[in-house]
């Protein structure tokens, strides 16, 4: 036998031996992250800076440079995670409700201050909503969410902001034809109007309101308009009429199927199950999401984040499948998804504090929610139960 | 042998000098987020999978050929019960001589 093919036979008897237990370096305990009670140590980790007395609106603010909307979502996404961490840690609930109060005050002064636009990409900024008086349902449903959240944890402050801003919700996605609001001048997101529907069951919840019409209604057009004939997965992007502007995401899917969870469950849920098995993929142990089904292609932008070659896996679609994972009990999945979170985000922690190089502090805030949202849809399905 | 060990050390040694040089930070460029310097960004990216994925491989295969080679030298130690010449070292395909008798 030549050295040549000694080398090569030695070279693939190691990849055989070291790649299948590579992932085993890198899996942490994805059971405590995964648990619907106590607050699990990467949660206690990420959320480490918006507990610091300045809050963390400076490391949310210095996303505005890459891209406007991150800065509002990195705001959401935490203060609905420390919804969630009061409920799961009722003795520090004082100091997670004062980081919310924070985050949500200065949220809302700069939408005063400079206009919901401040929030938009920028082909938001100019062109003119179909809908007067223009609003973003991307803006109004966001903020919509963490007031209720806000409100589901503790009842003070002014109820009347949260009923006026879901009054206004619901009154223009009642009006639009197929039951959406624009987030985008003639363009709805299957995405934000996901979102404002479970902050109007969070608002029927703390407000004894009842949207149950109008939820009703949006998933039954959902389900004949906005649906993905080959897949039967939810679209992302649609005109305010209802044509069809971008298929199926994995960006969007995720986090639909979750905020559609306190909505219809078994339509979520079987959202859930068509994105997983159209988006989620699984290599050597290190789980993983692509952003479109192989059937409905589209092309990355700042949603999917840059795409990995070869493994098509896409940042934002892997970052929300946690999400989504979590939502719908797929241990399994999420394990492997925060074994690749490990190997393949850089994880960087300083003192207390943990966040991810490959990340941002948006990114850091959806991480940090997949690890501790749990406990306020719980509370919310319980008092909608008739 | 030599040139998967050469490999796999040079490899991890980039990884090192990039990491302890504080690159690890502008990975963000993954997330299409603007930090620090994209090359210094992609050579620490590319740098620590080739260190975790390539190099391990390398030391393991590495460590195959030397077990191989030495246990195809083992039988003239056993045998002969006296030292490898120097002609049967390092020769994947040199035979044992048998002693005569």
């Amino acid at each position: 036998v030549g050295p040549g093919l000694r080398h090569s036979f030695a070279l693939v008897v190691a990849s055989v031996v070291w790649l299948p237990s590579l992932h085993l370096f890198y899996e942490r305990d994805a059971a405590a992250a995964f648990s619907g009670s106590g607050v699990p140590e990467v949660a206690r980790a990420l959320v480490a800076p918006a507990l610091r007395p300045e809050g963390a609106d400076g490391a949310m603010a210095s996303t505005h440079a890459s891209s406007d909307e991150w800065d509002l979502m990195g705001r959401t996404f935490t203060a609905w995670s420390l919804a969630n961490l009061a409920l799961r840690d009722p003795e520090h609930q004082t100091s997670y409700l004062a980081a919310l109060d924070r985050i949500l005050d200065e949220t809302r002064r700069l939408e005063n201050e400079h206009g919901f636009r401040y929030f938009l990409l920028d082909y938001g900024k100019t062109r003119r909503f179909r809908v007067a008086p223009e609003r973003s349902l991307f803006v109004d449903g966001e903020i919509a969410l963490m007031m209720g959240l806000r409100r589901l944890v503790a009842e003070d402050g002014d109820p009347n902001e949260l009923t006026a801003l879901a009054d206004v919700i619901a009154d223009r996605m009642s009006q639009g034809p197929v039951m959406s609001a624009e987030s985008y001048p003639d363009e709805c997101w299957t995405f934000c109007n996901a979102v404002a529907l479970s902050a109007l069951a969070v608002a029927d919840v703390v407000d004894g309101t009842d949207h149950g019409d109008l939820e009703r209604r949006w998933i039954e057009v959902a389900k004949k308009k906005l649906v993905d004939k080959g897949t039967g997965l939810l679209v992302s992007r649609y005109s305010y009429d209802g044509d069809v502007m971008e298929g199926p995401e994995g960006s969007s899917l995720w986090m639909v199927a979750h905020a559609l969870a306190v909505v219809d469950e078994p339509f979520a849920a079987d959202q859930y199950a068509r994105a997983k098995k159209e988006l989620a993929r699984s290599t050597l142990g290190f789980g993983y999401a692509v952003e479109w089904p192989d059937s409905a292609r589209g092309h990355a932008d700042i949603d999917s984040g840059p795409i990995v070659p070869f493994f098509e896996a896409s940042a934002g679609s892997s970052g929300l499948a946690l999400v989504g994972a979590k939502t719908f009990g797929d241990e399994a999945y999420f394990g492997q998804l925060m074994t690749t979170l490990d190997f393949a985000a850089f994880p960087i922690t300083k003192g207390s504090a943990l966040r991810y190089a490959a990340s941002n502090p948006t990114g850091d805030a959806v991480l940090l929610y997949a690890t501790v949202l749990g406990p306020a849809w719980d509370r919310v399905r319980e008092r909608r139960k008739p | 042998m030599r040139p998967l060990v050469r490999f796999a050390v040079v490899t991890l040694m980039s990884f090192a000098v990039l990491h302890v040089l504080g690159f690890r930070e502008d990975a963000g460029f993954l997330s299409g987020t603007h930090v620090g310097t994209l090359l210094g960004g992609v050579a620490y990216v590319l740098s620590y999978f080739v260190a975790v994925v390539a190099a391990p491989v390398a030391m393991i295969a590495a460590a195959l050929l030397w077990v191989g080679g030495r246990s195809r030298r083992a039988p003239v130690r056993d045998e002969g019960r006296r030292p490898v010449s120097e002609g049967q070292r390092g020769g994947g395909l040199a035979v044992a001589p048998r002693q005569a008798g």
